[in-house]
C-alpha cells in the first residue's frame, strides 16, 4: 500500500515552489523593466547629442552650411573608433559633415516627414548589426537638414549586463535567504499547529478494540479540528453503550437461566430416591456447566481493559489452585504452583485470566491420570502462566483444533466444548497468547503468554 | 439457630429454606429488600443468605447498609451473577461468603456452618472432619472418640484447618495464626509442624488427611471411602 504523504511535506513542498515561482516573476519584471530603461536611457542620449550637433549649425550668407562643434567634440567621434558617429546631410543625402565614420544612407528615412526618426540597421539589414540611430530633421534658415547620429549599440548591451550581474551577483543570495527564512518560518508555524493533531493521533493509537472508555480530549484542539474529535469521540461513546448493553443483557441471561437451575437442582437433591437423584445430578451438572461456559464466553467477548487494569498472576496462579484444590483432592489429583519471587504485575482483567486458567487447570486434573500432580507455574520474562499435566498430550496435528468452538475430541465429550476457546479469547483481548506443546517427561503444557507491561 | 433468607424466587425461596431447615436452622424467608429490612431491623438472627438480584433493589446495596449500620453477623450471599467482576464485588460489599447458582443443598449447609464457626460468632464450638474433633475451648482433640494429645502449635494449626474444612488455608494465614510478633518465624517451621501433625494423625488412624498444595497452602479434608 502507498504510504500516505505527510501534510508538512506536502506543504514545505507547494511552499517552495510559489515562492521560487515569485522570485522569478519578480526578477523577470525588474530584468524587462531595466531592458525598457536602457532603451529609453539610449534614445535620449542620441536625441541630445543630436540637438547639440543641431544647436551648432547655421548658413553663412553665401548659403553655405557650417557646423561650429568644438574640436574636441570630433576628436571625442573619431576616437570612439565607429562606435559612435554622426553625419549632417541636406534633403538629397549628401553628407555636409560628420566624424567617426560613415553613417547609413537611408533613403526611407530622408523621405520621410516626421521630425525625428529612430532607427536600427538590425531589421533592415543595411548596415552593421547592432548600431542604433536617430535621424532628426531641423530647419536651418530655409533649408532642411537631416542629422544622424549612430551608436553601436554593445556597449549599452554591455552596461545592462554588468548591472545586471552586479546585481544578482551582490544581492541575489538576499532572496535565497529570504527564500530560506519564509520556509524556515512557515514550516515552524505549521509544524507548532501540528503538533496538537500529533498529539491527538498518538491518543487515539492507544484506544483499541478492549479500551474504549478512553476519548481524545477537546483541550488544544485547532477549532477546525474540534469537529472531527467529538464526531470520534461520539463513535466511541455509541461503541462503549452497545458493549454495556450486551454486557447487561449477559448479566441478565445468566441469572434468568440460572435461577432456573438452581431451583431444579434443590428439587433433584430432595429427592427420596438417591440413585435417580444422582444420575439426575450428573446431566444437570453438565448443563449447567455448559451454561455457565457460555455466558462466560459471552462475557469476554465484551471484555473491556481500562488502561488502569492490572493483575498479578502468582495471586491469580494461587487464587486458581486453591479454588480447584478440593475438587483436585477429591479426585486424587495433586497440585502446586511454582510462582516467582517477587510478583509479576501485567496489564489486563484479573477475572478474567482467573477464568481462563481456571479452564486449563480443569482441563488439567481431567486428563492427567490419578495421583499424578498438575503444575501451574508463573514465569516473569516474559510474564506468562503455565499448566502442565501428566496426560497423554495433546497430538501435533490437533493444537490448533482444540481452541475452536465446540471442538471435542470424540473419545471425550464430557466437556462443554467452549472452555478453550475461552481460553483464547481472553488471551486475544489482552493482546497476549496461548499454545500447547508438550511437556519434559511426558503430558501436556500450555502457556499463557502475555507483553510485557 | 436463626436464619434470614432473603430470595425472590418463591419456588426457590420454599427450597432452600426447607433445605437449611433439614440441616436444623430456624429460618425465616422473604422475597423483597424490604421485608428483609424491617425482619433485620426487628429480629436477631445468626446468618444472612442473601439473593443478589432482588425485585425491589439489589442484594449488594441491602448488605451495604446492613454493614453501615454496623450489623456483623455472618453473611453468605447467592448469585446467579458469575460476572467476571461480581465475585469480588459481594465480597467488597461485605459479604463473608458467596455461592453460585445453581448450587448443591449440602454446600449450602455446609458454608453457612463453616460461616457460623467463625471466630467471634460462636464460642465453643467443636470443630470436625471426618472421625476428628477439636473443642475449641478446651482444646481437646480426639480421633475417632479418643483423645489423642497434640502440642499447642500443633492443636492451633489444626483450628485453623478445621475452620477452613474442604478449602486451601493460605501457608502465609498459617504463618501468621501461629506465631506472636516475638517468635522466630522461619518459613521451613510451618512445613515442619504439618509435617508432625500429619503424621500424628494418620498414626491415630484419621479418616482425614492434610493436603499439601506446594506454593499455596495445606488442606485438610476427608478421605473418600476406599472405592
Amino acid at each position: 500500500m502507498k504510504k500516505p504523504a505527510s501534510l508538512l511535506r506536502k506543504i514545505a513542498i507547494r511552499m517552495t515552489l510559489t515562492t521560487m515561482g515569485a522570485i522569478v516573476l519578480a526578477y523577470g519584471l525588474l530584468w524587462r523593466d531595466l531592458q525598457s530603461t536602457t532603451d529609453s536611457v539610449r534614445s535620449r542620449s542620441l536625441l541630445d547629442r543630436a540637438h547639440t550637433i543641431a544647436r551648432s549649425l547655421s548658413y553663412t550668407r553665401g548659403g553655405t552650411a557650417t557646423l561650429a562643434l568644438p574640436k574636441a567634440v570630433f576628436q571625442a567621434y573619431d576616437r570612439s573608433n565607429g562606435v559612435d558617429r554622426f553625419s549632417v546631410r541636406d534633403r538629397d543625402g549628401r553628407r555636409l559633415f560628420g566624424a567617426g565614420g560613415n553613417t547609413a544612407v537611408r533613403p526611407a528615412t530622408f523621405a520621410d516627414t516626421a521630425h525625428v526618426h529612430f532607427y536600427d540597421y538590425d531589421d533592415t539589414a543595411i548596415g552593421p548589426p547592432g548600431v542604433f540611430g536617430i535621424a532628426l530633421v531641423v530647419t536651418v534658415g530655409d533649408r532642411e537638414l537631416v542629422i544622424q547620429v549612430e551608436h553601436q549599440g554593445h556597449a549599452f548591451l554591455n552596461l545592462v549586463e554588468t548591472v545586471t550581474a552586479d546585481f544578482l551577483e551582490g544581492h541575489a543570495w538576499l532572496a535565497a535567504l529570504f527564500l530560506l527564512a519564509l520556509l524556515g518560518v512557515s514550516l515552524a508555524t505549521v509544524r507548532s499547529s501540528l503538533a496538537p493533531l500529533r498529539q491527538l493521533s498518538r491518543q487515539a493509537e492507544t484506544i483499541g478494540p478492549t479500551t474504549t472508555s478512553v476519548r481524545l480530549p477537546e483541550a488544544g484542539v485547532p477549532r477546525e479540528i474540534v469537529p472531527l474529535v467529538r464526531a470520534v469521540n461520539q463513535a466511541f461513546d455509541r461503541l462503549e453503550d452497545g458493549f454495556r448493553i450486551l454486557r447487561e443483557f449477559t448479566a441478565d441471561a445468566a441469572h434468568e437461566l440460572r435461577t432456573p437451575l438452581a431451583i431444579l437442582t434443590a428439587h433433584i437433591d430432595s429427592l427420596p430416591d438417591r440413585a435417580v437423584a444422582t444420575a439426575l445430578r450428573r446431566d444437570l451438572d453438565a448443563m449447567t456447566r455448559l451454561i455457565g461456559q457460555l455466558l462466560t464466553a459471552a462475557q469476554i467477548e465484551t471484555l473491556r481493559i481500562a488502561t488502569d487494569q492490572h493483575a498479578d498472576l502468582n495471586t491469580i496462579a494461587t487464587d486458581v489452585v486453591a479454588w480447584m484444590a478440593p475438587m483436585a483432592v477429591k479426585a486424587g489429583r495433586e497440585m502446586e504452583v511454582l510462582g516467582t519471587e517477587s510478583s509479576v504485575v501485567i496489564r489486563g482483567n484479573g477475572e478474567a485470566i482467573f477464568h481462563a486458567l481456571r479452564n486449563l487447570v480443569e482441563n488439567a486434573l481431567t486428563h492427567t491420570p490419578s495421583g499424578t500432580m498438575v503444575t501451574v507455574s508463573v514465569h516473569k520474562d516474559p510474564p506468562s502462566l503455565g499448566v502442565r499435566d501428566h496426560g497423554p498430550g495433546v497430538p501435533e496435528e490437533l493444537r490448533e483444533r482444540i481452541f475452536q468452538r465446540f471442538w471435542r475430541n470424540r473419545r471425550q465429550s464430557s466437556g462443554s466444548g467452549l472452555g478453550l476457546a475461552i481460553v483464547k479469547q481472553t488471551m486475544q483481548t489482552h493482546g497476549g497468547r496461548v499454545c500447547v506443546g508438550d511437556a519434559e517427561g511426558g503430558g501436556a503444557i500450555f502457556t499463557l503468554e502475555f507483553t510485557q507491561d | 439457630m436463626r436464619i434470614l433468607l432473603v430470595e425472590d424466587n418463591q419456588r426457590l425461596l420454599h427450597l432452600v429454606a426447607d433445605g437449611l431447615r433439614g440441616g436444623g436452622f430456624t429460618v425465616d424467608g422473604f422475597p423483597t429488600v424490604a421485608d428483609a429490612e424491617s425482619a433485620l431491623s426487628t429480629i436477631g438472627y445468626e446468618a444472612l443468605v442473601l439473593d443478589l438480584g432482588l425485585p425491589d433493589g439489589d442484594g449488594l446495596d441491602l448488605l451495604r447498609r446492613f454493614r453501615a449500620r454496623g450489623g456483623n453477623m455472618p453473611v453468605l450471599v447467592l448469585t446467579a451473577r458469575d460476572g467476571i467482576d461480581d465475585r469480588v464485588r459481594g465480597l467488597n460489599a461485605g459479604a463473608d461468603d458467596y455461592l453460585l447458582k445453581p448450587f448443591a443443598m449440602e454446600e449450602l449447609l455446609a458454608r453457612v456452618r463453616a460461616l457460623l464457626r467463625r471466630p467471634g460468632h460462636a464460642l465453643g464450638v467443636v470443630l470436625t472432619c471426618g472421625d476428628i474433633a477439636l473443642d475449641t475451648v478446651s482444646r481437646e482433640i480426639t480421633v475417632g472418640g479418643q483423645t489423642t494429645s497434640v502440642p499447642k502449635r500443633e492443636t492451633d494449626m489444626l483450628e485453623q484447618l478445621l475452620r477452613r474444612v474442604g478449602r486451601v488455608v493460605p501457608k502465609r494465614a498459617l504463618e501468621e495464626g501461629l506465631y506472636g510478633f516475638d517468635d522466630d518465624v522461619s518459613s521451613n517451621t510451618v512445613e515442619a509442624i504439618m509435617s508432625r501433625l500429619r503424621k500424628r494423625l494418620a498414626q491415630s488412624g484419621a479418616t482425614a488427611s492434610i493436603h499439601t498444595l506446594r506454593g499455596v497452602g495445606y488442606m485438610l479434608s476427608e478421605d473418600e471411602p476406599a472405592a
